[in-house]
Order: C-alpha cells, then sequence, then structure tokens
C-alpha cells in the first residue's frame, strides 16, 4: 500500500477518533455546567449531534478500508478459498456501489441544506458546515472502498478479511 | 405487484445479500431502496429521496450519542485493565471455595459488565485474565472455556448494553428504564452461572484445587482495587434511577469517569488511549451502517404494511399469548445462531414489536427477554461470537470444547429466561420505581 495512502487512512481515523472525543467531552461538559455551575454551553445539544454525524462518516470511512463491517459469514466461512474471493468481490462491489448512491444523494442533501440557510439553535452556525465536514468522510469512504475493492481483485487484501468480531456484542 | 409479494421479495433479496457477505447494514439499505421503489411502481426518485436524509438525520440523532459514548466507556476499562483488580477482588472472596475461581471469574465478568457492554470484550478480556489462573487450579479446559463464554455474555446483559439500547430506541422506550430493569436479571444472570459451577464442582469437579482462603484485610485490600469501578456504576445508574441524568448523559459521565479513573491510576498511555477512541469509531460506525440500513428497510416495511399485516394474520390464530411468545424465543434462538446480535434485533423489533404491543406484553418486559434470547446466540454453534473470541486468543483449545463446556451455561440460561416469563416482576420491579 502506498505510503501516502497509508497516511490518508491514519488521518481519518485520528481525524473522527478526535471528533469522538470532543463529542463525548461536550456532553460532559454540559452536564457538569448545568448541575455544578446551573448553566448551559451554547450549542452543546447540536453540537454533539451534529459532530456525532462527522465520526460516524469518517468511522465508515475507517471501516471501509479495514473492512469492519458487521457480516453475516456462515457461508463464506463454509467456502474454499477461490469462493470466499469471489465473495469478497461482489460484498465489496455492493458497497461500493451502494456508497455511491449514497454520495450522490448526500451531496444534494448538502447543497439544499446549504442554500436553506439552517442554522444551530444557539450560535447559528451553518448546519450544512457540519454537512460539509461529514461529507468528506463519506467522499473518504468512498476513495477507501474503492481502493479496497482493487486490493482484493489483485489478491492482496491485508489483513484478509476475517470476521472481525464488533465490541457492541 | 401484490403487497405481499414485493414483501417477499423484499427479504429474499435480504437474505440473498446478507449470505453472499454483504455487510448486513448495507443489504437492508439496498433491499430496503429497491422494496421501496416497486411498491411505488419503480419511481426511483423516491426510492433514492430516502437516501438523503434518512443516513444524515439518523446519524445526528442526539439520542443516539450514548451509543459511541458506552462502548467508549468500556474500551477505556478494558485498555485500562481494571479487569485484573476485578478478579483478583472476587477471588480473594469466592476463590478459597470448592469451584471458586470459576465463580470468582464470573463475578469479575459480572462487574467488568457493569461498565463495558460488551461480550465480546468481556470473554477476550478474561480468556487472558482468568483462563491461566483455572488451568493452574486444576480446571479442566472444557470447565475453563466454558465459564468465560458464559460469563462473557453478562457484557450485553448487565447494563450498559448496547443492544438494550438500540432495543429502546428502535421501540421509543427510555433507555434509563430498560438499563435499571435489566439490573436484577443481569444479577440472576451471574448468580445462576455460579450456582451451575458450584454443581459442577459437586459432582465432577475432583482435580479442581482452590486458593488459600483470604484474611479479612486482605480482603479489604482487595476492595480498594475496585471500589473506583463500582462507585462509576453506582454514580451512572444511580443518576438514571434518580432521574438525574438521561441515558445519554450518563453515557458521557461514564466514558469521562472510566477515562479520569485511568488516568489516576496512571494506567493509560497516549498510544492506548488513541487506540480506544479509533476502536470505539470503527465499531460505532458498523452499528449506525445497520441501524442506517434498518430504518431504510424499516420504511419498506411500513409501506408493505407487514408488521401490521403479521400482527393481524397471527392474532386471528387465536393461539394462547405465551405460545405466540414461546414460538417467537425459539425462532430468535435459530436466528441467533446465524446472525450477529445486533442486526437480529434491527432487523426483528420493528415486525414483531406490533404483535408484542397487541399482545399485551410489557415492552421493558419483552426488551430484556429479547435480549437474552439473542445473548445465547453469543454462545451456541454455529457461529457463537463468544466461542470464536476465546478461540482466538486460547489458540491451543479446541472449538468443540468450547462449545461442549458452555453446554450446562445454556441450560441454565434457559431456565433462566424461563424465570423470566413466569416472574414479570424480577423485570418490571425496578424501573416502577423510578422517579
Amino acid at each position: 500500500m502506498p505510503r501516502a495512502f497509508q497516511r490518508a487512512v491514519a488521518a481519518v481515523e485520528t481525524t473522527a477518533a478526535t471528533v469522538l472525543f470532543i463529542v463525548t467531552v461536550l456532553s460532559f461538559s454540559a452536564v457538569v455546567a448545568r448541575y455544578v455551575f446551573n448553566t448551559g454551553i451554547p450549542d452543546a445539544f447540536d453540537g454533539a449531534r451534529y459532530l456525532l454525524g462527522v465520526v460516524i462518516f469518517w468511522g465508515l470511512a475507517s471501516a471501509c478500508h479495514r473492512g469492519d463491517h458487521i457480516t453475516m459469514d456462515a457461508v463464506w466461512a463454509l467456502s474454499p478459498t477461490p469462493v470466499k474471493w469471489l465473495l469478497d468481490i461482489f460484498a465489496n462491489a455492493v458497497v461500493t456501489l451502494g456508497l455511491a448512491f449514497l454520495l450522490w444523494k448526500f451531496t444534494e442533501k448538502v447543497i439544499d441544506t446549504w442554500n436553506a440557510n439552517h442554522g444551530t439553535i444557539d450560535l447559528d452556525l451553518p448546519v450544512a458546515g457540519f454537512y460539509a465536514l461529514a461529507w468528506l468522510g463519506l467522499l473518504a469512504a468512498q476513495v477507501f472502498a474503492v481502493a479496497r475493492l482493487l486490493r482484493i481483485l489483485r489478491g492482496r487484501d491485508h489483513p484478509p478479511a476475517e470476521p472481525t468480531p464488533p465490541l457492541s456484542d | 405487484m401484490d403487497r405481499d409479494l414485493i414483501a417477499a421479495l423484499g427479504f429474499g433479496l435480504l437474505f440473498t445479500l446478507m449470505l453472499l457477505r454483504v455487510p448486513i447494514g448495507f443489504a437492508m439499505g439496498i433491499s430496503g431502496v429497491v422494496g421501496f421503489a416497486a411498491v411505488t411502481g419503480f419511481n426511483w426518485d423516491v426510492a433514492l429521496n430516502l437516501l438523503s436524509s434518512s443516513p444524515i438525520s439518523t446519524a445526528t440523532k442526539h439520542s443516539l450519542a450514548l451509543i459511541p459514548m458506552f462502548i467508549l466507556m468500556g474500551a477505556f476499562a478494558t485498555a485500562s485493565g481494571m479487569s485484573r483488580e476485578l478478579f483478583g477482588f472476587a477471588s480473594a472472596w469466592l476463590g478459597h471455595r470448592k469451584g471458586g475461581v470459576g465463580m470468582a471469574t464470573i463475578g469479575a465478568c459480572a462487574g467488568f459488565a457493569a461498565i463495558c457492554g460488551s461480550s465480546v470484550a468481556t470473554a477476550a478480556t478474561f480468556s487472558k485474565v482468568a483462563f491461566p489462573e483455572m488451568r493452574r487450579l486444576g480446571y479442566s479446559e472444557r470447565l475453563s472455556s466454558g465459564v468465560i463464554a458464559a460469563g462473557g455474555t453478562l457484557g450485553i446483559i448487565i447494563p450498559p448494553s448496547v443492544p438494550l439500547a438500540l432495543y429502546g430506541i428502535l421501540t421509543e422506550q427510555n433507555v434509563g428504564e430498560l438499563f435499571i430493569a435489566a439490573i436484577i436479571p443481569g444479577i440472576l444472570a451471574a448468580a445462576m452461572y455460579i450456582l451451575t459451577i458450584r454443581l459442577i464442582a459437586a459432582f465432577s469437579g475432583g482435580d479442581m484445587r482452590t486458593v488459600e482462603k483470604a484474611s479479612w484485610g486482605e480482603r479489604l485490600a482487595a476492595l480498594r482495587g475496585v471500589w473506583a469501578i463500582l462507585l462509576l456504576f453506582v454514580f451512572i445508574f444511580g443518576g438514571i434511577y434518580g432521574g438525574i441524568f438521561t441515558a445519554t448523559e450518563a453515557a458521557a459521565m461514564g466514558a469521562m469517569g472510566a477515562l479520569i479513573i485511568a488516568l489516576f491510576r496512571r494506567r493509560m498511555s497516549w498510544d492506548s488511549f488513541m487506540e480506544a477512541l479509533r476502536e470505539t469509531v470503527r465499531t460505532t460506525a458498523a452499528i449506525f451502517t445497520i441501524l442506517i440500513g434498518a430504518l431504510i428497510f424499516g420504511y419498506f416495511l411500513a409501506i408493505t404494511q407487514v408488521p401490521q399485516n403479521l400482527t393481524n394474520a397471527i392474532m386471528e390464530t387465536g393461539l394462547n399469548r405465551y405460545a405466540i411468545l414461546a414460538i417467537l424465543l425459539v425462532f430468535f434462538l435459530l436466528l441467533g445462531c446465524v446472525l450477529d446480535p445486533i442486526a437480529m434485533i434491527l432487523l426483528t423489533v420493528p415486525i414483531v414489536f406490533p404483535l408484542i404491543l397487541a399482545l399485551e406484553f410489557d415492552p421493558i418486559w419483552f426488551g430484556i427477554i429479547m435480549v437474552m434470547t439473542v445473548e445465547l446466540g453469543l454462545i451456541t454453534p454455529p457461529v457463537g461470537m463468544n466461542v470464536f473470541v476465546i478461540k482466538s486468543v486460547l489458540r491451543t483449545v479446541g472449538l468443540t470444547t468450547i462449545f461442549i463446556g458452555v453446554a450446562p451455561f445454556i441450560f441454565s440460561d434457559v431456565v433462566r429466561l424461563a424465570i423470566l416469563v413466569v416472574f414479570p416482576d424480577l423485570v418490571t420491579f425496578l424501573p416502577s420505581q423510578m422517579e
């Protein structure tokens, strides 16, 4: 994998991780401010939720790069290696195509929101700005999905597409 | 085309894509959009518009922020090695009894589950912490691995629990009430696992040795290692119970609390801090992908009226409601053998929930019953995720050995389910007392 691509992946993952920490600190601070200082933090609610959207879409990019999606592996696990390879190609092609449609429709959503000039409740920050940040994550997801599909087609998928148990189960 | 036929074809497409290993969230989203288009006479503009607003409105829903923050709390707890203190504490109190270290493993898993809503993380953690100690004391590979696989399931039974939170969000039930409702069933689960180990030790534990009985001074010293974890649990769930925090606020307090404890104990390096965040981001994205897909598929179900038609058809059979419940639970058990717990909840809840309401079951009670049933899929063949996780950590132990080892605990789970069905107050009592 080219070094520039590895750096791009690392930058996406670190950005998503940092934004998640900001969401957590913002939510924590809002509770502390309310109970300890009897005051609120402007846009803590809207800020946290729109940044959560950024985390999800940038996280999707990371999941697309690593193949960390939750899948049903019953058939795949029982298949011989060539069939596994074909299944991986099919599944990743479907993901890539699905992301392309999502990117197209979400681009329209960002433009509509920009034109509608929606703002956050307290500080009137442009919602389209948050959406645009999330859109960048979706764009990265599309690029990473294509790259992963090409790696699988060339038989160079590292790490291999083994099922990864999610922390949520 | 007839709507029932379209609905059947939609489900057919969904399961075909899932069997071909398309990620479950994408499979649900694609089936939902295609099915929606079919119902509207292949009006693709309308169907594709689901992709315009549904994903971002789901990703920016504030109540859903509790999912990454509770996962983060567990990731910080795992990274900071709190599991060892919990195991040490449980061993000091239970280790001198016959089967005591196995019981201590369950106790420590229960404690860890109270700050980490992940069965997989709990099983992986205690494979490293408790398995060597049990083997050293003469426990068989079968029992040692079975204890850990079963103990791991406490991760999604004892709150905080991501599957339970998702059930609450999908059905518009109070997530805080669901978490409080899960406390007694969670304690019951741990107690029944401990009883199971005690019985195994009594009947076939000839080679099992115990550790030397700890003095009261040693027991209290062990308490020093876990008081912060206990305090965090009491703080979070006391706050929810007392109506001070919402579940989302409690998640933020929990994540920051776990971080503060880890920093205070100098257990968190910069690398482990960032890795916990990255891991949480990836897991959260994987869950939200399914959630977004499930909501899009839900629009398709709504327009085809599958849930209502199914509910009406079942109600017209005149079957006893407990017979219907039993059929549903068996269906969940079978589906849980091949499907991820979260995917299963997101796929089936929108379909069966109207039926549960029509049968006049308490929705909070059903949430607990459903998660406990789904949880069984983590330890039953062929794709019991906890078993595979333990196998990946303990490479020398065979899958069959672990599956056989966990069998008595599956029996315990089924008995526990029956108890909770017969005595629903065990679930509904605590939420009914909430502020």
